[in-house]
């Protein structure tokens, strides 16, 4: 991707925003502090492109690291209150392998997101119903008036679709 | 296995050991079946934390950024040495700069006057104070316009999608808008939020209330509590107003006390009649108004000592 330019940092801002603030966010369990660091973050290497060299490939990672690394500056510096400083440095402990800042689940849940747009009502309802909600096929099938074979083909099919159309919104991260 | 058998034995696999297996036999196959069950199973898997991804506002984000690369003296520059930072990575130098996210000022503090009039803030929006309200603006404006209130004050905004407007009202609650108008009281014993025009966003620690024209939010024993306003009074301090368009009389009491910061100790009869008036005052006292309810709807009352009053007997006409 070339995002050296005005038009192509655009596509980036638009691909990554989304997906970056509420990674920041799941850092700062704030809206605002999250949507702060990650503006800054692309002002940051809007106003320095001159200077950095990305190898290929690792644009995504440099993104997300920059995100992380801001988020936990903006902890350190003690701008956010006190009382979620043990909830904080816990965080901060357990940053060497935290799974829950895995980048790449972000991404996909980012795609996911992007790609239920695309699903048909009832299927995406199955779809939601059986992944967030936990309920098993005779329970949807009773909730939606459907019978449960119904229910099935309409999850095999959500899941059919997903893993096309995951691939396609997974490309401009892969790039 | 098709497919369809798969996406199926992933989803079951949890309740069925059985179908576990035959998965575990099948994935091992091939490296294509590998990665078939791997795409299936994150789209199943992460389907469960959906619903705790959200949806921020890419326009304005963008609109943000920017108003801010506008700002060409912006700090970054000088933390970026030339020459230093090559294939490092980019995040390191982030990590070296010691600038925050919220700009640092020297708080320019206003305190409002014994006459109430509304004045301008530097990107044309204006704030008029009640008596003994005090805003400070915490921003230079160029990437975000706050202020913080103690008082009352009512608040008409510029709209400005790139610089969002924010009232800090405590360590974590503020009202965040791109241009409307509305009408704060946040002192000790008291926090109110009405809007006028436009939407308000109200936010604490993870958490969003969206207001719009004629909503308004209260602290009711430690809990934000969103409701419809059921007169325009709460401008009256402003507007030096009252009026009521066939409003209950309880309507009414409750608008005239909170305006002359008094109260009114209402009898059971009161309280439950079911008396509704029309009428406007704007330059009268008090008591000037109370003579003019009880003509209206026969009230009768008696003043106390600390300018309270007692109100008896009522009759709708």
């Amino acid at each position: 991707m070339d995002w050296k330019n005005e038009e192509g940092y655009k596509v980036l801002f638009n691909a990554y925003y989304n997906v970056l603030c509420n990674y920041a966010y799941k850092i700062l369990q704030n809206d605002m502090d999250a949507e702060d660091v990650v503006i800054e973050v692309f002002v940051h290497f809007w106003t320095n492109k001159d200077k950095i060299k990305v190898e290929e490939g690792k644009l995504k990672s440099y993104l997300f690291s920059s995100v992380k690394n801001k988020a936990f500056e903006l902890i350190r510096s003690g701008k956010i209150r006190e009382k979620h400083n043990q909830y904080y440095s816990d965080i901060m402990a357990a940053n060497a392998d935290d799974s829950s800042l895995d980048e790449d689940l972000f991404l996909i849940r980012e795609a996911l997101k992007r790609s239920l747009r695309h699903l048909s009502p009832k299927t995406k309802e199955v779809y939601l119903l059986r992944t967030q909600n936990g309920l098993t096929f005779a329970e949807i099938a009773a909730a939606l008036n459907i019978n449960r074979r119904t229910a099935e083909n309409h999850m095999a099919n959500a899941i059919k679709k997903l893993r096309e159309l995951v691939k396609e919104n997974m490309k401009i991260y892969n790039s | 296995m098709d497919i369809q058998e798969v996406i199926l034995k992933v989803l079951n696999k949890k309740d069925a050991a059985a179908e576990y297996e035959q998965l575990k036999v099948w994935k091992a196959e091939t490296e294509d079946n590998l990665k078939i069950y791997q795409e299936i199973n994150n789209i199943v898997e992460q389907g469960n934390h959906l619903k705790d991804y959200k949806e921020y506002d890419v326009e304005s984000g963008y609109a943000r950024f920017k108003n801010q690369i506008s700002d060409s003296t912006n700090g970054w520059i000088k933390y970026a040495v030339a020459g230093f930072i090559l294939c490092i990575g980019a995040f390191y130098l982030i990590n070296n700069s010691s600038k925050t996210t919220t700009e640092e000022i020297t708080p320019q503090i206003y305190q409002a006057e014994n006459t109430i009039k509304p004045f301008d803030l530097k990107d044309g929006s204006t704030i008029t104070m009640n008596t003994g309200a005090v805003v400070t603006e915490m921003t230079d404006f160029t990437k975000i316009r706050q202020v913080a209130l103690s008082g009352e004050a009512f608040f008409d905004i510029q709209p400005d999608k790139s610089r969002p407007f924010r009232v800090k009202l405590d360590d974590d609650l503020f009202v965040e808008v791109l241009g409307t108008s509305f009408n704060i009281i946040n002192t000790e014993n008291e926090f109110n939020i009405t809007v006028e025009s436009g939407h308000v966003e109200l936010k604490t620690l993870g958490r969003t209330i969206s207001l719009y024209k004629g909503d308004a939010v209260k602290l009711h024993e430690d809990t934000l509590v969103k409701y419809k306003q059921k007169t325009s009074n709460h401008l009256s301090w402003m507007k030096k107003e009252l009026t009521f368009k066939n409003a209950p009389i309880t309507a009414v009491l409750d608008d005239v006390s909170a305006h002359f910061e008094t109260s009114f100790d209402v009898s059971s009869k009161v309280a439950n009649s079911d008396c509704n008036l029309s009428s406007t005052f704007n330059t009268e006292s008090l008591q000037q108004i109370m003579v003019e309810l009880s003509k209206m709807v026969e009230l009768s009352f008696t003043k106390e000592k600390d300018g309270s009053y007692i109100i008896e007997d009522i009759r709708c006409k």
